[in-house]
């Protein structure tokens, strides 16, 4: 079972990860990193970002794709400063998804904010890169 | 609690007498003569239990001697809503407290600082002050009931102990009384649960130590550091990387306290562990009984240190977090029972099974109580505390558990060429193997390799909804405005003297604690403790983690 991964159907493309507030939790978030790596994209893994950070982060690394991750609870709250941070500097036209511990009932807050994708925890690798390209256009 | 009568005890359910441990040859011989393998000793790879190496446990009694303690985690919101969780496990049967901190708390922020934000009271409870330890041990007697701080970053640890200390005091229990361990792991800040601004491994392994000095000096009945095997697993790591990171931690700890003058036996007693109890029930047994016959011998093979209370390997158990599945969250309960079998099974001497909810909250009051349950039901119906090491001698489990160490110490081995534990952790060689293990087992999930139900196989159903834990309402701006409240209050001159000694005795090498004690008497927080660290100590910024 299991469809392997389209080598190189993220090519090209660069995403920023970073952990929402202080949770603690990386595992998953490298585990994503790295399967988004091995379908092509180059990824930046900033860790802990402060809306301020993930600003400054986007300028510089001019990313597709920001991927957030939360297995704390924290993400309604933290994903509202950091998408009216974005927002705020006109950039609240990049995709970003969220990674995590996300119950069902916050998804439809979490879209209304300008979340373009949702994994939860045991979503599989294979999924997130083609859910990925197709969310940038391929 | 009550006793079943001594006889029930020892009998299987069906009226089987049972022997203390049973021993090659138990069958053919009298049943309740312990003594002699095969040819009338004992297997020197195996002793007996309470016998060197301890491979079959650490007391020869084992459960029937003194059960393990059933320390239930908790924490949550406010002091005020912990200390009445920690009161209703107390009163369901725990016999131990096992309390967490939020994330904030651990990496010493306070609960108003801009970068806690929204996880003040999440995942653990918050605290700030000296005043915040009073209410959440309220009512509780701290020389009756042994108090597991998991304080795991050391940066967080040395101020909750003073704090936890200092509050003791003021009920009337002397330092000398207090019963308990401090989790104070190094990896945990520089590795496993990275923080923003998190100290450098030298830095954080020194304040560590500093920890474990004082309390070797004024608490002899608190265990200074608990090596957190159990976080490197649900990290990534395999069980052979969780015993190797373990040992390399261990050891680390009791050569620096070696170094700093004691005695090598003091030390060795209380110097604790706590192992993860993952899905692999028969591994998982092989790892504990391996773990205890690697450290014996080096205790006594490398330290040459001979007095057995001493050789022992102590540990607490978690079931496996991460082997939780959201989709079926009440087949979490299955899951962990067995975890904590594999645990007992094992020879622990303390537990926490999780919560059910455990993959999508911190747990409910139901979760809370099935699990305390769940350990009553391992405790009293399977039979287990009966006989020592119940898997002992089984081919089995025998194979796994040379086989386990075996490979653990070449893991050792590497990272003794590496330079120890501290300089592999530097040169980031410990994240890079907990994100290799990690990813290799998403693999092994994804290509089916490796079944779990709920994740990739029997996924037939729906996903059950579950009545999700909520903070209580109001938490966070309660927690905040006592921390405001006690900041207007205090003298702000003494405040400020005291965080300046801290500084000075980080800056010139003395051990921080009787500076840190003297702050939380005069109302300094635990965030203005972690900024003085961070700037005397250094922040790490993980340029490792661009390459994992």
């Amino acid at each position: 079972m299991g469809v392997p991964v389209v080598a190189g159907v993220l090519s090209g493309r660069k995403g920023v990860v970073a952990k929402l507030g202080m949770d603690a939790h990386w595992r998953g978030a490298i585990v994503v990193c790295n399967g988004l790596r091995e379908a092509g994209m180059d990824v930046v893994y900033l860790g802990h970002t402060t809306p301020a950070d993930l600003v400054a982060a986007v300028r510089r690394e001019r990313p597709d794709l920001v991927g957030l991750s939360s297995l704390t609870g924290n993400h309604l709250q933290e994903c509202r400063r950091l998408m009216s941070a974005l927002d705020a500097e006109g950039l609240g036209d990049l995709r970003v998804v969220v990674g995590g511990t996300i119950p069902a009932e916050d998804r439809d807050t979490l879209l209304a904010l300008g979340v373009d994708g949702i994994f939860g925890t045991g979503s599989r690798l294979d999924v997130i890169v083609d859910d990925v390209a197709a969310l940038l256009g391929h | 609690m009550e006793q079943p009568a001594e006889d029930a005890r020892i009998r299987s359910a069906s009226g089987v007498p049972l022997p203390e441990v049973a021993v090659p040859g138990t069958a053919q011989r009298d049943p309740m003569d312990p003594a002699g393998g095969p040819d009338g000793g004992p297997d020197d790879r195996l002793g007996l239990p309470g016998g060197f190496p301890y491979t079959r446990g650490i007391r020869p009694g084992m459960y029937r001697e003194r059960p393990w303690t059933i320390r239930q985690l908790a924490g949550f919101g406010t002091a005020q809503e912990t200390n009445a969780r920690y009161r209703m496990l107390l009163d369901g049967g725990a016999t131990g407290i096992n309390g967490v901190f939020d994330y904030p708390s651990l990496r010493a922020f306070d609960s108003d600082d801009p970068r806690a934000g929204a996880d003040v009271g999440r995942g653990g409870v918050a605290v700030d002050l000296r005043g915040d330890f009073d209410t959440l041990f309220d009512g509780i007697p701290l020389d009756e009931v042994s108090v597991s701080l998991v304080s795991s970053q050391p940066i967080g640890a040395v101020p909750h102990l003073a704090m936890y200390v200092r509050s003791a005091e003021r009920r009337g229990f002397a330092p000398a009384r207090l019963a308990g361990t401090s989790q104070n792991d190094f990896l945990m800040e520089t590795a496993i649960t990275i923080a923003p601004e998190a100290l450098p491994p030298a830095g954080s392994f020194r304040l560590a130590c500093d920890l474990a000095e004082f309390a070797l000096r004024t608490m002899p009945r608190w265990n200074p550091v608990s090596v957190s095997g159990y976080n490197y697993r649900e990290a990534g790591a395999d069980a052979v990387l969780e015993m190797a990171l373990c040992l390399a931690h261990g050891q680390a700890v009791v050569r620096a306290l070696l170094d700093r003058g004691f005695a090598a036996e003091p030390v060795l007693a209380r110097v604790t562990f706590f192992l993860s109890a993952h899905s692999d029930f028969f591994e998982e047994v092989a790892k504990y009984r391996a773990l205890r016959r690697m450290w014996a011998h080096w205790v006594r093979d490398e330290l040459g240190v001979r007095d057995p209370r001493a050789q022992l390997l102590r540990y607490h158990v978690q079931t496996s977090g991460v082997t939780n599945s959201a989709r079926h969250a009440h087949v979490n309960i299955a899951r962990s029972a067995l975890q904590g079998l594999a645990a007992v099974c094992g020879g622990t001497q303390s537990l926490h099974v999780n919560g059910y909810d455990e993959a999508v909250c911190i747990p409910s009051e139901h979760a809370a109580l099935t699990a305390l349950r769940t350990q009553y039901v391992l405790l009293h119906e399977t039979g287990v505390a009966k006989v020592a090491d119940p898997l002992g001698g089984s081919y089995l489990v025998e194979y796994l558990t040379d086989e386990l160490e075996e490979r653990a110490r070449r893991v050792l081995e590497r990272i003794g060429e590496l330079g120890g534990i501290v300089a592999a952790t530097e040169r980031g060689w410990v994240h890079a193997e907990l994100a290799r293990t990690a990813f290799a087992d998403q693999k092994a999930i994804e290509n089916g390799e490796r079944l779990v139900v709920g994740v990739n196989t029997q996924l037939d159903g729906d996903a059950e909804e579950l009545d999700r834990f909520e903070l209580p309402e109001g938490s966070l701006e309660r927690q905040v405005a006592a921390l405001e409240r006690a900041r207007s209050r205090r003298d702000r001159e003494a405040a400020g003297v005291a965080l300046k000694l801290v500084a000075r005795a980080c800056r010139d090498g003395e051990n921080v604690m009787p500076a840190v004690l003297d702050a939380v008497d005069a109302d300094v927080t635990l965030g203005e403790l972690g900024r003085v660290f961070r700037d005397e100590l250094g922040r790490w910024e993980f340029p490792l983690w661009q390459e994992c």
